[in-house]
């Protein structure tokens, strides 16, 4: 049986109402299955089998009585006459059911912060690390703990990277603070935009302008505005920051950046000051290569964060890719995408075993289901999926301490890993952690 | 005549006082220069013997230019 864990709680953790079923690990998915149906009478029980990615949307979780995750031998139920059934029938011998146990309320909170009782958010990290050092104990394998459930999920206040970052209880507005973003431009149509201070340059030889979207969602995240002009969720980090647009990207319709036109970008944004460079952009190769780690050095010298995508390479869990060129180089910060389980993205690149300290991950952000601006004419508004959307989340916050504190270059480096909340995924994936906000 | 290639040459921090020179050296060498960004270090253009550039006193590196990419708009993951 399970064994037993303690909790960093003080009292009794708070439940879901719904439970985690736990499969012994001879039971195959049929008998699974079988025996959701036929020992809890759950007609329908959707599986993430069922999904070419295994991950199970957001939607199916909520509105489902019962949900099997066949990778992980567990189902999550709601409803007390299954449950009851179920537990019933865990106790033959024969039954396929390990254990039983209810599915917890966490409060995920901000370490350091005084407060915390307001600041907190609602979670199933109890019941994820529960699983996980149940699982581990009986079978020593490790499941994807987040892949478990959904821990955070948008409203219609905030979508759920803002929750689980802390962003929303910040006092901090990216206030005085220059933030370039070097991708494909911004549409300049964009009604969230209105009134901001944006400064634009193409260093792409065609006008700033976004017609991808991918430039426009990813400045979203690092800055769009407290109130979005649709009445619609906060997406946005440093909502009082400058803009620095560079276009570093051609409009082909799989477009490219070379290297000149990047650090061309890079020194536009350190000649005017910016304190943080967001790079959700890359190539894969797991090599460092000096066209990046020279000037990035320059770049931190004169005070500025460079903030990079980790890279999509990842097929997991059978590949788990390598950090990238140029997030591979000493000076910029690798970002990895997590789900809003808590999970490692499926395609979030882990750390290069080749490139030393540079090729390691140094922290995590959210990447998966990202809501965010997008170009007027697809929409307004959209979501995406990638390290890509992990890294404005890292560049907003960093604008976020940097006006608390006054920090730049490495010192800013070194807060926001220090600041990271601790998961329980591998450094290798994550690096120091989730980002945080300043309070 | 050797094929010309995009090229991205890199400065060592104690040369970047002196990059008007290591440009010139490096046009001498048979390199075009597109741009020189004087405070990350970076001289960019082309040229077709990259080995000739190696040795200009204060370069750190002389590379062949990368290209980042981005997957079509319609992709889900970016």
């Amino acid at each position: 049986m399970a064994k037993s864990r303690s909790t960093s709680f003080a009292k009794a953790p708070a439940t879901t109402g719904r439970y985690i079923i736990i499969y012994k690990d001879t039971a195959d998915v049929k008998r699974v299955q079988q025996s959701l149906k036929q020992s809890g009478g759950l007609k329908s029980v959707p599986s993430s089998l069922d999904y070419e990615s295994g991950a199970i949307p957001a939607k199916v979780l909520r509105e489902s009585n019962a949900v099997h995750f066949a990778k992980l031998g567990i189902a999550v139920v709601t409803g007390q006459s299954e449950v009851q059934a179920l537990s019933t029938s865990a106790m033959d011998a024969d039954s396929p059911i390990l254990a039983v146990e209810p599915e917890y309320i966490a409060y995920l909170t901000s370490p350091a912060v005084a407060g915390i009782e307001k600041n907190y958010l609602r979670g199933y990290r109890d019941a994820v690390s529960h699983l996980y050092d149940t699982l581990n104990g009986e079978e020593g394998t490790k499941p994807a703990a987040a892949t478990v459930s959904s821990i955070f999920q948008d409203n219609d206040q905030l979508t759920w990277g803002l929750q689980a970052t802390g962003v929303p209880t910040s006092r901090y507005s990216g206030q005085g603070i220059r933030i370039a973003v070097l991708d494909t431009g911004l549409d300049q149509g964009h009604p969230d935009f209105a009134g901001r201070s944006i400064t634009t340059q193409s260093f792409s030889g065609v006008p700033v302008d976004d017609i991808h979207g991918h430039g426009t969602h990813c400045i979203g995240v690092a800055c769009g505005p407290l109130n979005p002009i649709n009445n619609g969720r906060r997406y946005g980090i440093a909502y009082n920051a400058e803009i620095f647009v560079g276009k570093v990207f051609d409009n082909a319709p799989e477009p490219g950046a070379p290297t000149g036109n990047i650090i061309a970008g890079i020194e536009w944004a350190l000649t005017n000051n910016c304190r943080v460079a967001s790079l959700s952009l890359g190539m894969p190769l797991d090599q460092q290569v000096m066209q990046y780690t020279v000037p990035f050095q320059q770049a931190m010298k004169g005070g500025m964060l460079i903030v990079a995508a980790a890279g999509n390479n990842a097929r997991r869990p059978q590949n788990p890719g390598f950090v990238e060129v140029p997030a591979n180089s000493d000076n910029a910060m690798a970002v990895a995408a997590i789900d809003a389980g808590l999970g490692i993205a499926p395609f979030s690149a882990q750390s290069s075993l080749k490139t030393g300290d540079g090729g390691k991950v140094n922290i995590a952000a959210p990447g998966v289901h990202v809501y965010s601006s997008y170009l007027v004419s697809g929409g307004r508004y959209a979501f995406l999926d990638g390290t890509s959307m992990a890294t404005p989340h890292v560049a907003g916050i960093a604008a976020l301490w940097a006006e608390s504190t006054n920090e730049t270059g490495a010192d800013l480096w070194n807060r926001l890993l220090s600041s990271a909340l601790p998961m329980t995924l591998s450094s290798a994936d994550v690096g120091c952690g989730l980002v945080q906000a300043p309070q | 005549m050797p094929e010309l290639k995009k090229i991205i040459v890199s400065v060592k921090a104690d040369a970047l006082e002196r990059m008007d020179e290591l440009v010139q050296h490096l046009s001498d060498r048979g390199m075009q220069v597109d741009r020189v960004l004087a405070r990350t270090g970076v001289i960019s253009g082309s040229a077709a013997d990259l080995s000739a550039l190696r040795t200009v006193d204060g370069v750190a590196a002389v590379e062949e230019e990368l290209d980042a990419r981005l997957p079509p708009r319609d992709s889900p993951l970016q």
